[in-house]
């Protein structure tokens, strides 16, 4: 700790010779100064006149060196500076350098100021949570990169994470260096929320989330407004969750509340048509790739290396973000491999554009499949036209639809409800 | 006869120190020399530096004179209330 003091405050390495050292050292400390790594030095080396003589090297205060006028002056020594050490010389020999020295001023402070913003956010533990869900809720409470750390509220932000998704149980989100790190426990089970006395949350409606024909219907609680062979619309309700009390005489004396919950399958029928075109054109690549390298900050590009300017080029960025551990800067290194091309035009055969047609329909087909419809029939048909080819047709479709909603006073069914705990 | 009374002062002093547990050095002007193994020594309660070379270091107490004898001695550093001193120290003696 004293070094660095003493650093700071700058020293002197000074030589000292004549008839009584000792006295002179004496002296300097009668006068309260501090002398520190005294060593005897035998007459060769620096100052020496070529006699034998002894003097003496120690490290002085600058402060106290100036100080040493009348001690030297007492004691009959002489007194001369071998080297010079500390902050002030350090500033001394940079004046020399004072760009340099304002470049790395600013540098830090830059990067001072960069460490107050949010420059990564990171999800880990989703399942269900897709990343587009996540953002939509990071754009929706303003929460993005490049915004200072200070304004985040951690703990509300967890909160807000809990209560938008309910399938996820556990948050946890903490800024670490730069970086917001978001992480996430889901449970496959629904649960419903407990309020803070401890009853169910108020009363829920079912509706339909989809048009269709109500294939099957289970209800478990709350009084049904449809029934199995019943056409459906988007919103439309199926289950209420306020079931009518009645007197005695048939009048209605209330309601009792309830979390209305049903299986519900709908069917219904949906139709596609793809087209494919039998010309198109090939990308020929004549040339080797090329690579330019390049930083990027915000949404700027700066690249160095041939130029691959042109509609006929085909791109492919990697770039990475310029990170110390987890210190994340607004700053993307990396490269662009651009290949050069041609067109070409070229015809599909018949049995190409089939091919294609068909993948297209795959993919409309897994993408229902994904969200769990059953697709129960389909009607498949393909045309050739002119200059293209044509897949069209209809699916029947069989999912299961019904989403809560707080609940009204929609009256009593039709059917008849009935009343039970 | 002076030496005689000086005696009988410096004995009276003494046992006051010893039976009122007093400490020596303040009271005495005694000085305070602390070893840390044979490459270093604290000495704390001086007058001044008598020799300073890289063989021998004499010290001005107020009650005698210490020499330290030894190889490439250096004093680490020398102010009004203590002073270090490290190297191959060989020999301790009280003049």
């Amino acid at each position: 700790m004293y070094a660095v003091f003493r650093y700071l405050r700058g020293y002197l390495r000074i030589y000292v010779t004549g008839y009584s050292t000792e006295r002179f050292m004496n002296l300097c400390s009668a006068y309260g100064i501090c002398l520190w790594d005294i060593e005897e030095v035998r007459g060769e080396g620096a100052f020496s006149t070529g006699n034998e003589t002894f003097g003496k090297r120690m490290n002085i205060a600058v402060d106290d060196f100036r100080r040493l006028r009348l001690i030297t002056r007492k004691t009959g020594t002489k007194v001369r500076i071998v080297n010079r050490f500390g902050f002030p010389f350090f500033l001394r020999k940079c004046r020399l350098h004072k760009f340099f020295m304002i470049g790395l001023l600013l540098c830090l402070l830059g990067l001072f100021t960069l460490s107050k913003y949010i420059w990564s956010i990171d999800l880990t533990g989703n399942t269900r949570l897709t990343e587009d869900s996540f953002e939509d809720f990071l754009s929706a409470r303003q929460v993005h990169i490049g915004m200072k750390i200070s304004e985040l509220d951690i703990d509300h932000f967890e909160k807000e994470l809990r209560d938008q998704f309910d399938y996820i149980t556990w948050t946890s989100a903490k800024i670490v260096g730069t970086r917001l790190i978001v992480e996430i426990k889901e449970n496959e089970v629904f649960l419903p929320k407990e309020t803070v006395s401890g009853n169910l949350l108020p009363p829920t409606d079912l509706i339909s989330q989809d048009q269709g024909t109500i294939f099957s219907m289970i209800t478990r609680s709350g009084v049904p407004f449809k029934k199995t062979g019943d056409s459906v619309s988007a919103n439309e309700l199926l289950v209420s969750g306020r079931i009518p009390v009645y007197q005695d005489d048939g009048t209605l004396k209330g309601w009792h509340e309830c979390n209305a919950d049903a299986d519900v399958v709908v069917e219904y029928t949906d139709s596609f048509r793809f087209e494919q075109k039998t010309e198109h054109y090939l990308k020929v690549y004549d040339e080797d790739p090329v690579k330019r390298y390049g930083i990027r900050i915000g949404t700027h590009f700066w690249e160095i290396g041939p130029t691959c300017g042109g509609d006929d080029w085909e791109k492919i960025r990697e770039y990475k973000q310029l990170n110390f551990k987890d210190f994340y800067l607004p700053v993307y290194y990396g490269q662009t491999v651009c290949t050069r091309y041609r067109k070409q035009r070229s015809y599909y055969r018949d049995a190409e554009l089939k091919c294609l047609l068909l993948e297209r329909y795959k993919r409309y087909e897994d993408a229902f499949l994904q969200k769990g419809v059953q697709i129960i029939g389909k009607s498949v048909k393909i045309e050739r036209k002119n200059d293209k080819m044509v897949l069209y047709g209809t699916v029947k479709l069989r999912k299961k639809t019904g989403r809560s909603v707080p609940s009204e006073v929609w009256g009593a069914p039709d059917n008849g409800g009935t009343a039970f705990e | 006869m002076r030496n005689k009374k000086y005696h009988v002062v410096e004995t009276a002093k003494e046992s006051m120190v010893e039976n009122l547990k007093l400490p020596k050095d303040l009271v005495m002007g005694v000085p305070i020399l602390t070893m840390t193994g044979k490459e270093e020594a604290f000495i704390e309660n001086y007058k001044g530096i008598l020799e300073c070379s890289s063989e021998t270091v004499m010290v001005q107490t107020k009650v005698c004179r210490i020499r330290i004898v030894g190889h490439k001695l250096t004093v680490d550093y020398y102010t009004n209330d203590e002073m270090k001193i490290t190297g191959q120290i060989c020999q301790i003696v009280y003049l």
